[in-house]
């Protein structure tokens, strides 16, 4: 029964996280997975960006993309919506149970989880990036074990698995099998080993050549590596401010650490802890990076648990230690039917709540797209970075070819230099802002409330052909006057050559 | 007293090295409403330069300075402008060598940790009065560090106390923070009585303002001006790529550390301090130098509580003794001569270009001006200052009304959030032209408004003078010279 409880508020918790499908690439990676379906072959070019395409680029999500392709294929939406869901249940699950074992003690190890799954809200999303946030757990998991009985076959076998899958799915192998050599080594030891380590290494880096492109993803990945301060524009990519959710969740785990860690400095050493605040500080400065922050912290605070069971059971950790050790004894008496009960309650509402809406309603252009499709305006869109991905899946074929390209997308080692640069010019409204229009084809699909809308709105040369959503959250296409007479059914009271009669 | 020397010329080249040309755009709205002091004899009590809220009840908080700056500028200009910055920077560094070398028993290590933090508030130091909060900061923290050796408060002390917390409140409302500090530096069960005086002495400080023959139902609301104007704070949290965020952290880290091996340094009372310092810094940035401030301040006082425990920091102690080594090698008149050297060098820049003439819309509005462009006046937030200074005449007294200044609390809230939709393009930059219905709009040629301006056809660009645009409605626009 403890363990169906501890499964349930596992899952429960996942569910939590858990919205509709909200993310932007997701839908280029759907495409990209058709293709190698079709093909049975990974594209060593691109093909869906019209200033990119031909140019050699590496499907390094591959395994991923195969899978949400497959999903799409089958079930649509709700195939993509299960897969979500099934990755929020692991996730919390993995999360729950590298915790307890980090700990040895499954009542602080899932509160750790469902805290870390909670922390991860802002960030969870369809893409393979998530799973490599399971990974990571996996990966402290086994790193765990290694450090407690050295590193034995089975272990680093366990290890070259983790990140086959890694490189596989996402780039950022590199963080896993750094933190992780951090993690194994027993500095206080004289002399100190170095054996463990080097093994781990070993077979982390020799897990990362397993893939189709025999370990070419780590020159994607230095060709990558400046991509989170070059495009600050990102959301992802931008700095955590203090105001942010996902932030101030870190900053609870860092003060409870940093206060269980004042009372008793020894238990976690420095190498550790200064790797810790290394990715803690990557999470803030980099906010794509802060599930990392808080998977790491909550390890910290488990091994600290588990470091110092001792002083903890002789009720010798003062103040913050004996509140956390009353708040485990009063969850260790509560009912566990009564948990489970609660779980199974959330668990329910949520899947009717996911089932309700799969789709997150104005999160993806999809109106406005099927408009520029029944015009056939669909050629050279001057579109929004992150409505690339939506306008790849568009104007794609179930195949995963494209009927037209588009001018850029969210794939930011694919979009040519002059055209981010000019789209940059667009996108805050400067001065220099037609420069990017010149890369499409007379038809921009824009944002309502962003300064181009504004802009094209009150140029004379512009004329707007479609609205949808209203001006804080819809999409707005506009067309170049020389191609609107081509047009004979458009909504005369957007275009103000219409009604101006100037056209 | 040859050390303590040598500490004020490294201070002051750090204080000196902070210092760039004047080019916070506040000063302005201080100096006009300093000559409007200057001119009447007294506080002007309602609202007199913001269109929105004119007549409106309003009272300038920060007055000394205004006063301050109107008298330097109108008998020295640019120059003497300059040259008080230099001096506000000087007294911030040597004041705070002063309290880090008091609370570390160490002259080599205060000056030390005051250069780091003035560093770390490089990216804030302004001609503002909030610099005087901060030596006001520093000041509470060497009192504080007094009366709790001596566990009672002398005369002199007494004094001490009400002087700062009277300068405080008659510069920045952030008095609340020197109480904090002050409770948290004495603050213990023996000390109640204590403390319960140093309460008594602040709050007396706070009165002894302007404010105070105002009328008595706002004794309570200077107080606790904080919370009554909450927009003073300029809520604007801190992104963690940031400089002076860094530098924060690198002090957190640093404190960290001393605690990591001894943890019991440093009470759970000042902890919880330091913890609503970086709070607040981190929620409202121009508060992050107090955080600077006090966590310097932390790790000036854990240091010599090390002792013998010292070498348990292995390599950090090391290394900081080899430092220090180093540096007591350089000759003391060697010090002092490359301090001053750098002090006059750095004078004499300044002296060149006194005032960052980049960020002022100065073209831009004596076109408006000789041309006499029409009234109302649209302008940017950031320029409302500026705009308040040139419209207003020698006793402070404005011929044209801004629509937007910086300062929050005399702004109409509608308005501003109008006039952030306009500079970021939104299209809701039609309500706010409407609202203030203008017949001149000075804007940042860079900002999305411009663009959404020029692409139309009611508004065209008169001028695009260093950075700055005119525009006014297409019919009434100024026929082109000739070339």
């Amino acid at each position: 029964m403890k363990t169906a409880a501890w499964v349930l508020i596992g899952a429960a918790a996942g569910l939590y996280i858990c919205g509709s499908l909200v993310d932007v690439d997701l839908w280029w990676h759907i495409v990209v997975g058709r293709w190698i379906l079709h093909h049975h072959s990974l594209p060593t070019v691109d093909l869906w960006n019209y200033y990119s395409s031909g140019e050699p680029w590496r499907a390094y999500s591959w395994s991923n993309e195969v899978v949400y392709a497959w999903a799409d294929a089958a079930y649509g939406t709700t195939g993509l919506l299960t897969c979500k869901a099934a990755l929020a249940v692991v996730l919390s699950l993995v999360l729950c149970l590298c915790f307890s074992k980090v700990a040895q003690d499954y009542i602080v190890g899932a509160l750790l989880g469902v805290v870390a799954t909670a922390a991860c809200y802002a960030h969870f999303v369809l893409r393979p990036q998530t799973l490599t946030w399971v990974l990571f757990a996996l990966a402290i998991l086994i790193g765990e074990n290694i450090y407690r009985n050295g590193p034995k076959a089975k272990s680093l076998a366990a290890i070259f698995a983790v990140f086959v899958v890694w490189a596989n799915t996402h780039l950022s192998a590199i963080v896993g099998i750094c933190f992780l050599l951090v993690w194994v080594g027993r500095y206080r030891e004289r002399p100190f080993r170095i054996k463990p380590i080097l093994l781990v290494l070993a077979a982390a880096f020799a897990g990362t050549l397993v893939t189709p492109y025999f370990g070419g993803e780590w020159l994607t990945l230095a060709g990558k590596v400046s991509h989170p301060l070059t495009h600050r524009n990102i959301v992802e990519f931008r700095a955590a401010t203090f105001a942010d959710f996902s932030a101030a969740f870190l900053i609870l785990l860092l003060i409870l650490l940093l206060r269980l860690v004042h009372e008793r400095p020894a238990a976690l050493e420095l190498p550790v802890l200064a790797a810790g605040s290394m990715l803690a500080y990557g999470g803030l400065a980099v906010m794509k990076f802060l599930p990392f922050g808080y998977i790491v912290l909550a390890a910290m605070i488990a091994r600290y648990w588990r470091e110092e069971s001792e002083t903890i059971a002789s009720a010798d950790l003062p103040g913050l230690g004996d509140a956390l050790l009353k708040l485990r004894v009063l969850l260790a008496r509560l009912p566990t039917a009564v948990f489970a009960l609660l779980a199974l309650l959330v668990i329910a509402q949520k899947l009717l709540e996911l089932n309700e809406e799969r789709v997150r309603p104005g999160a993806f252009p999809e109106a406005a797209v099927s408009f520029l499709q029944n015009h056939d305006l669909g050629e050279k869109v001057s579109n929004v970075f992150g409505d690339g991905g939506y306008l790849i899946y568009s104007f794609s074929n179930s195949e995963g070819s494209p009927k037209h390209k588009v001018v850029v997308d969210g794939r930011t080692n694919v979009n040519s230099p002059d055209v981010v640069e000019a789209y940059q010019e667009a996108l805050y409204g400067r001065a220099d802002w037609s420069k990017y229009l010149e890369f499409g084809n007379d038809v921009v699909l824009w944002r309502s409330k962003w300064p181009l809308a504004s802009i094209l709105e009150e140029h004379p040369d512009w004329c707007r052909v479609y609205f949808d959503g209203g001006v804080s959250s819809g999409w707005s296409v506009f067309l170049h006057v020389r191609r609107v007479q081509s047009l004979k059914d458009i909504e005369p009271r957007f275009c103000r050559i219409s009604t101006d009669g100037a056209a | 007293m040859r050390q303590c020397l040598v500490a004020f010329c490294v201070a002051a080249f750090a204080g000196a090295y902070i210092c760039l040309a004047v080019s916070d755009s506040d000063i302005w709205l201080h100096i006009t409403i300093g000559r409007n002091i200057l001119a009447s004899g007294g506080l002007p009590t309602t609202e007199l330069w913001n269109r929105f809220s004119v007549g409106s009840d309003w009272l300038p908080y920060p007055w000394v300075f205004q006063i301050m700056s109107a008298g330097i500028w109108d008998a020295w200009g640019p120059t003497g402008l300059v040259l008080c910055k230099v001096i506000l920077g000087v007294l911030l560094a040597s004041v705070l060598a002063w309290t880090y070398s008091l609370l570390s028993s160490s002259v080599f290590t205060g000056t030390l940790i005051a250069v780091i933090t003035a560093f770390a508030a490089h990216a804030h130091f302004g001609l503002k009065p909030d610099v005087i909060a901060w030596i006001c900061f520093a000041l509470v923290i060497v009192l504080a560090h007094g009366v709790s050796k001596l566990q009672c408060i002398r005369f002199s002390s007494a004094v001490g106390v009400v002087g700062i917390f009277c300068l405080w409140s008659n510069s920045h409302p952030s008095t609340l923070f020197g109480l904090v500090c002050l409770i948290s530096l004495l603050g213990s069960q023996s000390r109640r009585r204590l403390i319960g005086s140093c309460i008594g002495l602040c709050f007396i400080g706070t009165l002894l303002t302007p404010v105070l023959f105002l009328g008595p139902h706002r004794i309570l609301s200077r107080f606790c001006e904080a919370f009554v104007h909450p927009s003073l704070f300029q809520l604007l949290p801190a992104s963690f790529d940031l400089y002076p965020v860094s530098f924060l952290l690198l002090q957190l880290a640093v404190l960290f550390t001393l605690l990591h091996y001894r943890s019991g340094l440093l009470s759970l009372r000042l902890l919880v301090a330091l913890t609503l310092f970086v709070i607040a810094g981190m929620s409202s940035m121009p508060l992050l130098p107090f955080a600077f401030i006090y966590t310097s301040a932390l790790i000036a006082k854990a240091l010599p509580q090390l002792g013998e425990s010292s070498g348990a920091l292995g390599n950090l102690t090391s290394a900081a003794l080899r430092f220090r080594q180093a540096v007591t090698r350089i000759p003391s008149a060697a010090a002092c001569a490359l301090c001053i050297l750098y002090l006059s060098g750095k004078a004499a820049g300044l002296l060149r270009e006194p005032i960052a003439q980049k960020v002022l819309p100065e073209a831009a509005v004596s076109f408006v001006l000789e041309n006499n462009l029409p009234d109302p006046v649209l302008n940017s937030f950031g320029d409302g200052p500026y705009l308040m200074f040139r419209f207003s005449d020698e006793r402070g007294v404005p011929s044209r009304l801004v629509s937007v200044d910086t300062r929050l609390e005399s702004n109409d809230a509608k308005i501003v959030a109008l006039h952030d939709g306009a500079s970021q393009g939104m299209s809701t930059w039609r309500e706010y032209v409407r609202r203030v219905n203008p017949g001149v709009i000075i804007w940042p040629t860079s900002s999305a408004l411009s663009t959404i301006l020029s692409a139309g056809t009611t508004w065209c660009r008169d001028t695009d003078a260093e950075g700055w645009s005119v525009f006014t409605k297409c019919k009434e626009a100024i026929p082109a010279v000739p070339q």
